[in-house]
């Protein structure tokens, strides 16, 4: 028996900077004795919006509007402000008590080669099947792997004391990059349990609970068929630690103030003077680098991002966790079907602007104009914190949230629904074939 | 001798022999550059001045700092010890005394090219005389000019391909330390190329650096002969090796070998090898070439292509059709073209205007400043490159270089001594106070004369061909709606970009360069009106286009990003984004 949903809802829940998503289908009939099914996509944040809800409210919204059920959960990617909810002490209780059939993850996630997390599953057990993974494969793991550790170590740095804004804001960066061991313990005992879904591009998605639905996986591409994924970052492990990089250590004894090795007469550099202002000027420059390779860290990990293309009675939603553009290439431009995927995305109704709206996660060549051309009223939806992420390039970025304040677009963004109304949620449905709009 | 601090004081470095020039060896491309197994190494000559450790001489000062491993290395005590000339090629990578040898010496031979060619000496865009060379800057696959920290900062890294292979030091390349002292001098000629503005100026920086460092590879003779293509023992050529086609694929035409091998953009090649962009005159206006770096291959590619097609031209004479050519001959063409056209293009920075640079505006500028310099072209050099630039889609427009010598309306110089007129800025503003009308300058805004600069050249005639040029800059600030309805109340239409709010503070920028010849006479003009709606509105919209924004949110101040971070950014390994970021 073949039945297509007659309602979509779809709430984006006030986090703050992070996403927590859920996707409710509604059908004319119960089947299996439900009427309804449900899908979570992310949960996790980096700051609570102020008077905003806390994750463990939002986790008793998400049983509310379940009606205490879940059906599947989706963990587009590793950062913290998609992942946070999910640790037992937080949300995850709640999310398991819902007892969700399936876990959908990107294939990084695999527990059996992902990359480890402090008191995590991961690589350090890696005694998986290691020969199902290409050197490509295993390169990206790695990277993702070190870049963790390097994470890990920029994190733990003390700044005593003497805590600049670049360090302040380097040190937060990384700490953003780090998985949260308790949570992802939590996911792979749900996985476990259930159906566990490790995906890349291509692979085909079939989730037998959510009568006519499909989902299409556009990203991340594998990178045996496409290596520009690796080639964001420096593509080898050594460049996250040691030599080959920013070593936290260097930053730490920076931190503590420890002497410089000195090697051979070095003259009058390290008396007051010209030279010594120098050395304490790269010094600081060290912080400011170890902040760009955290930012180039947080890339990578975006681009782990699940993109997945929803398509139910008749609608398309596109949710593209924080999928940046080497993720989005492979679709875009090489995959096999790339040319009716980018028809498929031009007609998109509903669209969850990727990474919080930052200027680096919305292709603005390739995708973007598919996104903007008609129909009208296609509702942009961005779960977005003004004021958190980088005063470098500021989340979300102006130059995109002027173009869609620009039709087809209706931009609905979290954290002004929930100034304006009061609402938890940007909350939209659409009955039958009609239109999204603000749901009842 | 000793200082009142007991340290000897350094009187004991001069050149060994102050009659000569000084010599020192540099890697003449970088270390994976090697004929017949050896590294490829040059010779060159540079002022034969008082050094001290560092080395440190009077515009540049090596500091071996590594603020990733917190070490310094202590200079070698004599610098005039030729290090590289020394050290085999298996340790030209591991031993400080190379890379700093390295970075000092080619930094300032790139110096020295700008000065010959500008005929004057020229000052840094900070305060200070002497520029810092971090030869091992930071672990990270990056060099990058900091004005903040007067310094270029070189990065080292360990290289993705081939896997486990030696460190690569980018203060051993050749191309990037030509490429970042280029930031840092043309920094110091036109401050305001680092204010917002439309892509042309950002991506000129890039492009100037990318040609002197093409161009400059030239001036090493031995490296020239060794790149060329044919047979070093007969010294011989076929004429179909020589082509502009084959000459592109070789190492003289291509940036940063080792660099782009080892973090592997173009499957092993040059970081850069723009010479073979195909020609597309709309190619300025796609797209991907919006982005700095994209849009400044453009520019090279023009001017590189001149360049070979100028080389091979002179080739032709050389030989009878169908029969090989000497090597030499061809590197010596070569030498001869590149220098010529890394002398046009230096000297055409003296005729660009101060704010809002535009590929045509260099365009314009080369062949003005040639004409002015070479008024007899018998090798078509001018003829080349207006073609050249023309198949990549520059200066198309007509010339907006104004020449003003021998005018019916000549400008007015009541009161005006010729003397001061040379050095001091009021007295250049008092002559553009008395000249505004004609000059189409509107004294109602802010007017600051930046620069006043006597120069002096030697023309091929042999005479000195003195000129004084001269910067002016305009600025207007106010919010969006403000500028917006004094445009209209002047007639014009600044075109506010959608979304845009009203009350966003915004800078409009103007200004011109102007050159008095020996006489004290104006002999060219060429203003940036501050009231040219147009370009102020097509300005305007690509800063809001790119989220270019100072901290506050305004447009046209700044781009709200320390200046050495700016170009820290630009210069990440970051290659496939072109284009498609906010």
């Amino acid at each position: 028996m073949s039945q297509s949903p007659s309602r979509i809802d779809f709430r984006a829940y006030n986090v703050g900077f992070g996403d927590c998503l859920l996707l409710s289908f509604g059908y004319d009939a119960a089947i299996d004795g439900r009427a309804e099914r449900h899908v979570l996509i992310d949960f996790g944040t980096n700051k609570q919006a102020v008077g905003g809800p806390s994750l463990r409210d939002v986790a008793a919204l998400i049983e509310a509007d379940t009606h205490g059920k879940l059906d599947a959960v989706v963990l587009t990617h590793r950062h913290r402000d998609h992942l946070s909810g999910f640790d037992p002490a937080i949300g995850g209780a709640t999310i398991a008590k819902l007892r969700p059939d399936a876990i959908v993850r990107p294939w990084t996630e695999r527990p059996d080669s992902a990359p480890a997390v402090p008191g995590g599953h991961g690589m350090a057990a890696a005694s998986g099947p290691a020969s199902a993974r290409s050197p490509n494969q295993q390169k990206l793991l790695d990277v993702l792997g070190a870049g963790a550790r390097f994470a890990g170590e920029l994190a733990a740095v003390p700044y005593a004391g003497r805590r600049s804004v670049a360090e302040s804001s380097m040190s937060a960066l990384a700490a953003m990059q780090l998985g949260n061991a308790n949570a992802i313990a939590q996911l792979d005992e749900l996985a476990a349990a259930g159906e566990a879904h490790y995906l890349k591009a291509g692979d085909p998605l079939s989730l037998g609970m959510l009568p006519g639905v499909s989902v299409s996986v556009l990203g991340p591409p594998d990178p045996d068929t496409w290596p520009a994924i690796l080639q964001q970052a420096a593509q080898s492990k050594e460049y996250w630690l040691g030599a080959g990089s920013v070593d936290p250590a260097a930053l730490a004894a920076g931190a503590a103030g420890s002497p410089i090795q000195v090697d051979g007469d070095a003259g009058s550099l390290m008396e007051p003077g010209p030279g010594r202002w120098l050395i304490d000027r790269l010094d600081d420059h060290l912080v400011h680098s170890a902040e760009r390779l955290v930012h180039q860290l947080d890339g990578v990990l975006n681009n782990t991002s699940l993109v997945l293309l929803v398509e139910a009675g008749g609608h398309r939603l596109l949710l593209p966790g924080d999928a940046e553009i080497e993720n989005w290439g492979y679709a875009l431009t090489a995959a096999p079907d790339h040319q009716s995927i980018c028809d498929r995305l031009r007609g998109v109704e509903l669209w969850k602007v990727g990474h919080h709206g930052s200027r680096n996660a919305t292709p603005k060549l390739s995708l973007f104009p598919l996104l903007a051309s008609a129909p009208p009223n296609r509702m942009a939806v961005m779960s977005t914190l003004v004021g958190f992420y980088d005063k470098t390039n500021p989340v979300p970025n102006q130059a995109l949230l002027d173009s869609l304040a620009l039709p087809p677009f209706k931009l609905l963004r979290t954290d002004q629904v929930a100034r304006s109304s009061g609402a938890r949620a940007v909350h939209l449905a659409s009955s039958g074939s009609g239109a999204f709009g603000p749901a009842d | 001798m000793a200082d009142g601090a007991g340290r000897p004081t350094r009187f004991d470095s001069e050149p060994p022999d102050d009659r000569v020039a000084g010599r020192l060896t540099v890697i003449a491309q970088d270390p994976s550059v090697k004929v017949s197994g050896e590294v490829l190494r040059a010779t060159i000559t540079i002022p034969p001045e008082r050094l001290e450790p560092g080395p440190r001489g009077p515009r540049f000062w090596v500091v071996d700092y590594d603020s990733s491993a917190r070490r310094l290395i202590g200079p070698a005590p004599d610098p005039w010890t030729d290090a590289v000339a020394a050290a085999p090629d298996e340790s030209l990578a591991t031993d400080p005394r190379v890379r700093a040898q390295n970075v000092y010496v080619v930094a300032t031979r790139t110096l020295e090219a700008f000065e010959q060619a500008l005929g004057r000496r020229l000052g840094w865009g900070f305060a200070g005389h002497q520029l810092y060379l971090v030869p091992a800057a930071f672990a990270e696959a990056n060099a990058f000019y900091d004005p903040d920290s007067s310094a270029i900062l070189f990065g080292y890294f360990e290289p993705a391909e081939p896997p486990g292979g030696p460190t690569v030091y980018t203060s051993l390349s050749h191309d990037v330390v030509a490429h970042e002292t280029t930031h840092a001098i043309l920094d110091g000629l036109r401050r305001r190329f680092e204010e917002p503005s439309l892509p042309d100026q950002a991506a000129f920086h890039e492009a100037l650096a990318d040609i002197v460092a093409l161009t400059s590879v030239f001036s090493l003779r031995e490296t020239v002969l060794a790149l060329i293509p044919g047979d070093p023992v007969t010294g011989m050529v076929e004429e179909e090796r020589v082509t502009a086609g084959e000459l592109a694929r070789t190492a003289l035409l291509g940036l940063a070998e080792q660099f782009g091998a080892a973090i592997r953009v173009h499957g092993g090649d040059a970081l850069r090898r723009s010479v073979t962009l195909a020609a597309n005159p709309g190619l300025l206006s796609a797209p991907a070439y919006q982005e700095p770096h994209a849009r400044g291959e453009v520019l090279v590619a023009a001017v590189g292509n001149a360049l070979l097609d100028i080389w091979t031209k002179r080739l032709v004479d050389l030989h009878a059709t169908g029969t090989p050519l000497h090597r030499t001959r061809v590197a010596e063409e070569g030498i001869k073209t590149a220098v010529n056209v890394l002398t046009m293009c230096i000297r055409a920075i003296d005729y660009l205007p101060p704010v809002d640079l535009s590929f045509d505006d260099f365009a314009t500028a080369l062949l003005a400043a040639d004409e002015e310099m070479v008024p007899d072209d018998h090798h078509g050099y001018r003829d080349t490159f207006r073609a050249s630039f023309g198949r990549y889609g520059i200066g198309e427009e007509p010339p907006r270089l104004v020449r003003t010598f021998g005018r019916a309306d000549a400008p007015r110089y009541r009161l005006i001594h010729e003397e001061e007129l040379r050095i001091r800025r009021d007295e250049v503003f008092r002559w553009i106070w008395q000249n505004a009308p004609l000059l189409g300058i509107a004294t109602d805004y802010y007017l600051s004369v930046e620069t006043v600069t006597p120069c002096a050249r030697i023309a091929p005639d042999g005479f000195v061909v003195r000129e004084v040029v001269a910067t002016y800059i305009q600025m207007l600030d106010g919010t969006a709606a403000e500028l917006g309805t004094l445009a209209g109340h002047l007639g014009g239409e600044l075109v506010i970009p959608p979304g845009l709010a009203d009350d966003t503070s915004l800078e409009l920028l103007g200004g011109g360069t102007l050159i008095f010849d020996e006489f004290g006479r104006l002999r060219y003009h060429q203003p940036k009106p501050l009231l040219d709606w147009d370009r102020q509105s097509r300005r305007l919209a690509y800063l809001v286009g790119n989220g270019l924004r100072d901290s506050r949110g305004g447009v046209g101040f700044s781009e709200g990003i320390p200046l050495g971070q700016r170009f820290a950014v630009m210069h990440g390994d970051r290659t496939d984004t072109r284009g498609e970021t906010w």
